[in-house]
């Protein structure tokens, strides 16, 4: 535990290579008013076969960069500042366009926000999902349609012969997520990431793909990386969880670490704004006070820092680098730093937060 | 004649404003185009071409749009009447020197009676028309006939009513036949029986006698005009309200005929073998095409894709100085007027007719605006129009010089306008 | 689908009817007659307007009208003695229909290429020159390009004839005069439409999916950038049809385009009424084409036509 404090960079305490991982990640986006930094050195990585989920906030970079892991950050506007994406050994950054065109699909699938507007309104479900199979698989178009149907099954799609020659317009929403994930998973890639996969869809929707998403990943060993903003999502699907804020990773570590001794008080916050079931008290459902700082100029502290009830002078002053606490669980917050005399009182008050 | 002029200025139900100027190019190898400030504006027949490009003797041209109407009988406009002059020819035709030599058209002579209201026509030998069919008087008789026939409504039919009997046929009214067959079939009598009384009678195939009301000495010159030429009765009834549509449903009997006419586009004259003085015409083929846009011509004339052209105000200076040599000008024997509507109670006062008249700055709009060396019309007569010898200006001589003022008479119009208005009961504005 | 096709027939010739009976009524409206010159006498302008059927009263010159119309027949022109409007139409027509398509399939296939090529370099010089293309073309009339190219490459080069209708070489330029304003239209919506489309979810989702540039471009940009394009093609397609008026009159082409225009002016009642009662039929058969072809290129209307059955 001294040894996290130093400050050392984090380096995935396993000693298998992960499937993923993204050192120090850099995105800004250049408009007419400025540059926005929307990514600031982010730090994470996957395991092969587990699930992780990014959280935070609207805004806060996570789409960002799992965009840049796809390299679909349009450019420009946007450019990936610096650091590196080491995807299966290799770094996507320094990856060709055409490259590139073999690991989308292929080796990492990916599903949107939103299933109404992601699939072509002009070209039929079923067509859609052939172009992915026949872009990376050498079948021809009968083998791979009979792929399709079957992936389309897969998803739980009724009757896929007949929808799949139907248009996105004659599917329902949920049906069109399945659809969504039928396409992504057509070329059984290594890696799935999820955008926001059930943002848009109605509650019982969302379970329902929720559940299909984790039933393939246990039948297919896949890598999930789930980007929400729904801890009621995370709770289900993750087994790691990576919490964002302004372009950077506040903490991470796994989801009970998470979800049982949140460190950052950014965690804590969120953590009390989930409606929650369990609880017989009926309390006022918390929110953050204050807004999520401005990224054209990012503070030199901690971005968190002026909504933070915790808030210390030196979170003004200096951002806090990311400190393993226990084992696989980081967070980049100065009151468990060593510094602070409190630091092991604040650790041990960390695990109830939730319940203040 | 003079005197019927000044009255119509002093009445003015009608305005006239300037006297165009013809202004056209052509090429240095085309010769002897005969020109004319009345009827037919070109003849061809006596023209020929010295080094064309393209080849020798043969003419392209822009007529500027198609011919309405080639039935003779019933035509009007300019661009007919060259068609037709050429393809057609009355009596007497117009020759290079500009005058109408006693066998220049298709009567070899003709006999003037004492009182000069007796004409009679005797034809050349061996006329036929084009399809080998003799020409004889009798296509004269139909023709001038047809002309004034109300069920024809032509509206030159005016210009026979120098003939004894002729403005009488026109005169008939024929009800309709459906809803007065008795009224009817009496019209269609009377019609008979005026045709038969008027005054123009084929003697026999080469002869044609025509009586005048009065003496006329320009009745020759006036047969040389489109309402005047001959008609085959046989070809006009055969092809009926379609005569002359078509290349092919018509006859010729002029210098040329139609080969080809493709409608709006172009149409191709080639000389007629069948015409009496065929061994004299030269040219052998005319290209017309028909582009009303002006500007297009220019640049095809430039290309030397066309040999004659009208040249429009804005281009003249440019002609002036960079072709001097193939600008020409003429003075046409057209007036342009205004034409007051009589049916408008204001317009009923002849003292406001003439005060607009009077205000008229001529001058100022021929040199501003058409800027194309028009005259100012200080008389309805242009002065192409002689008097009774060549030399002599028709309207100079017996309506008087400026009749009209030039450059208008802003004072006097005052002056009438202000008495036209107290004649119409409108308050003298102060 | 059938009834709403039939629903659209009906409504056509409700439009139709409308149509000649404002024109009817605006023909005879306007003062002045087809007979009104001063060359002629009261008398003569009497016989001919008994000749045409002008003398009756104008009830009775609509119900004969109605009539004709109904048997097909637009009557014999004024101005040009002797020829019926359907012959003119029938002659005349084919020309301009051969200039219009000509004209139009130069405009659509280069204006589309010209705006897909602009939105997918935009900012780039290529889009630069797309842009300045499609603005001239919208801002210079028609009859200025046409006088220069007819001066530069017609008189001056001599490259191509400067008017005339024959050979195939003779076509070029008028259908390029003609159709320049229409690519330039079309290569600004096509632009816009395309930069619009460029950004949308589907097309991410393509480009996650591992597709290459141009087959995302060709199966995801073009098919749905070009919808909206092609509901403006209607109105485009009547543009054309009736802008081959001034074209035709500077190449001499023996279109019916220009005897709209001249017929108005001669007063030509049969060949007004002719020439609007045919351009109006066309105009409103093309809306209801495109909006026929509108939906066969989106399922999205097909199938909401078919809900209407």
């Amino acid at each position: 535990m001294e040894t996290a404090i130093e400050g050392k960079a984090f380096a995935p305490s396993s000693g298998e290579a992960p499937l993923l991982s993204i050192e120090d990640l850099q995105v800004s986006f250049y408009t007419y008013a400025g540059e926005v930094h929307a990514v600031r050195g982010v730090s994470y990585s996957v395991k092969k076969g587990s699930s992780l989920a990014v959280v935070g906030e609207s805004g806060c970079g996570k789409t960002v960069t799992v965009q840049s892991v796809m390299r679909l950050i349009p450019t420009p506007p946007g450019r990936i500042k610096g650091g590196r994406i080491i995807f299966k050994g290799k770094d996507i950054l320094a990856l060709s366009e055409k490259e590139m065109q073999s690991v989308r699909g292929k080796e990492i699938g990916m599903i949107f926000q939103d299933p109404m507007t992601g699939l072509n309104p002009t070209m039929n479900v079923g067509s859609q999902i052939v172009e992915a199979i026949v872009k990376h698989q050498r079948v021809d178009k009968a083998t791979a349609w009979e792929k399709a149907v079957k992936m389309l099954e897969m998803v739980e799609i009724p009757n896929p012969k007949v929808r799949a020659l139907q248009y996105p317009h004659q599917y329902s929403g949920g049906m069109r997520q399945r659809a969504m994930i039928a396409m992504a998973l057509a070329c059984e890639p290594d890696l799935l990431i999820a955008d926001e996969p059930t943002t848009s869809l109605d509650v019982t929707i969302q379970s329902q793909i929720l559940d299909l998403l984790l039933e393939l990943q246990e039948r297919l060993g896949m890598t999930i990386i789930i980007i929400t903003h729904n801890l009621g999502v995370v709770a289900r699907l993750a087994n790691e969880i990576v919490v964002m804020y302004a372009g950077k990773v506040v903490e991470q570590g796994t989801s009970s670490q998470i979800f049982y001794r949140p460190l950052h008080p950014y965690t804590h916050a969120l953590l009390r704004s989930v409606p929650r079931l369990d609880r017989k008290t009926r309390t006022a459902l918390a929110s953050i006070p204050g807004t999520p700082p401005d990224l054209f100029v990012p503070p030199k502290g901690c971005a968190f820092a002026p909504r933070c009830p915790r808030a210390m002078k030196v979170c003004l002053e200096a951002d806090a680098f990311p400190m393993e606490l226990e084992k696989e669980h980081q967070v980049s917050c100065w009151l468990y730093h060593e510094s602070n005399p409190r630091a092991a009182m604040e650790l041990e008050k960390g695990g109830v937060a939730i319940e203040r | 004649m003079g005197q019927a002029e000044k009255i119509l200025l002093d009445e003015s139900p009608i305005i006239p404003v300037y006297w165009p100027q013809r202004n056209y190019a052509e090429h240095t190898w085309v010769k002897g185009i005969v020109r004319s400030a009345i009827g037919a504006q070109n003849d061809w027949k006596y023209a020929w071409t010295e080094g064309r490009p393209g080849g020798d003797n043969k003419l392209s041209l822009n007529l500027g749009e198609e011919p309405p109407d080639l039935q003779s009988i019933t035509s009007t406009d300019q661009v007919s009447f060259d068609i037709l002059n050429a393809v057609l020819e009355g009596m007497a035709r117009l020759g290079p020197d500009g005058d109408f030599k006693m066998g220049s058209g298709l009567a070899e002579s003709w006999t003037i009676s004492e009182d000069g209201k007796t004409y009679t026509f005797k034809l050349k030998d061996g006329l036929k028309w084009s399809d080998g069919t003799p020409l004889t008087a009798h296509d004269f008789e139909y023709a001038w006939k047809k002309a004034v026939d109300p069920r024809t409504a032509s509206q030159y039919n005016y210009m026979l009513f120098g003939i004894v009997g002729a403005e009488d046929v026109a005169n008939i009214v024929i009800p309709d036949k459906d809803s007065d067959p008795a009224g009817y079939d009496k019209a269609i009598s009377d019609l008979n029986a005026a045709m038969d009384a008027m005054g123009v009678k084929a003697l026999d195939d080469k002869t044609l006698e025509v009586n005048l009301i009065a003496p006329n000495n320009v009745f020759i010159n006036l047969t040389s005009f489109a309402t005047f030429m001959p008609l085959n009765k046989a070809a006009h009834e055969k092809w009926g309200e379609e005569y002359a549509t078509e290349a092919n449903k018509m006859l010729y009997c002029g210098p040329f005929i139609i080969k080809e006419w493709q409608h709006d586009s172009k149409m191709v004259l080639v000389k007629n073998p069948n015409y009496w003085d065929a061994d004299n015409v030269k040219i052998t083929e005319i290209k017309f095409d028909m582009i009303k846009d002006i500007n297009t011509p220019i640049s095809m004339y430039e290309a030397n894709e066309l040999d004659a052209i009208g040249v429009p105000g804005d281009f003249i200076p440019k002609f002036q100085a960079e072709r001097p040599d193939e600008f020409h000008q003429m003075a046409d024997a057209v007036a342009w007027y205004l034409e007051c509507n009589l049916e408008d109670p204001v317009m009923q006062n002849a003292k406001f007719r003439l005060a607009l008249s009077e205000a008229l700055d001529r001058k100022a709009y021929c040199d501003n605006v058409l800027r194309n060396f028009s005259a100012p019309a200080t008389s309805l007569t242009p002065p192409s129009i002689h008097g009774a010898t060549p030399d002599e200006v028709f309207a100079e001589k017996y309506v008087g010089k400026d009749y009209l003022p030039p450059t208008g008479n802003p004072e006097k119009a005052k002056q009438l306008l202000k008495e036209a208005l107290e004649e119409l009961g409108y308050a003298t504005p102060q | 689908m059938g009834r709403y096709i039939l629903k659209r027939f009906v409504f056509m010739l409700v439009s139709m009817w409308v149509i000649v009976t404002a024109c009817f009524i605006l023909m005879n409206a306007v003062p002045g007659s087809p007979f009104t010159t001063a060359k002629m006498t009261p008398l003569v302008r009497k016989q001919l307007e008994q000749k045409y059927g002008l003398d009756k009263p104008l009830w009775q010159q609509y119900v004969t009208l109605l009539k004709n119309l109904l048997r097909g027949d637009l009557g014999i022109s004024i101005r040009e003695r002797g020829r019926s409007v359907n012959g003119i139409i029938a002659s005349r027509f084919p020309v301009s229909l051969v200039l219009g398509t000509e004209a139009l399939a130069f405009a659509v296939t280069t204006g589309l290429a010209l705006g897909v090529i602009a939105s997918l370099y935009r900012g780039k010089t290529l889009d630069y020159i797309a842009i300045i293309i499609a603005i001239l073309g919208v801002s210079v009339p028609n009859f200025v390009v046409a006088s220069v190219l007819q001066y530069v490459l017609g008189a001056k080069l001599k490259l191509l004839p400067i008017a005339r209708w024959e050979s195939p070489a003779h076509h070029i330029l008028p259908a390029f005069a003609l159709g320049l304003t229409t690519l330039a239209t079309m290569a600004r919506m096509m632009r816009s439409s395309m930069l619009e489309v460029i950004n949308q979810d589907y097309v991410r989702t393509a480009k996650a999916k591992g597709l290459t540039p141009t087959q995302i471009t060709w199966r995801h940009c073009i098919r749905n950038a070009i919808l909206p394009v092609v509901t403006i093609l209607g109105p485009l397609i009547a543009g054309i049809t009736t802008g081959t008026l001034v074209v035709e009159r500077m190449f001499g082409i023996p279109g019916l385009g220009r005897y709209f225009v001249d017929s108005i002016y001669n007063r030509d009642y049969p060949l007004i009424m002719g020439t609007t009662v045919f351009y109006s039929a066309i105009l409103l058969l093309m809306t209801f084409l495109v909006d026929v072809a509108y939906g066969f290129i989106d399922p999205r209307i097909r199938l909401a036509k078919g809900r209407a059955d």
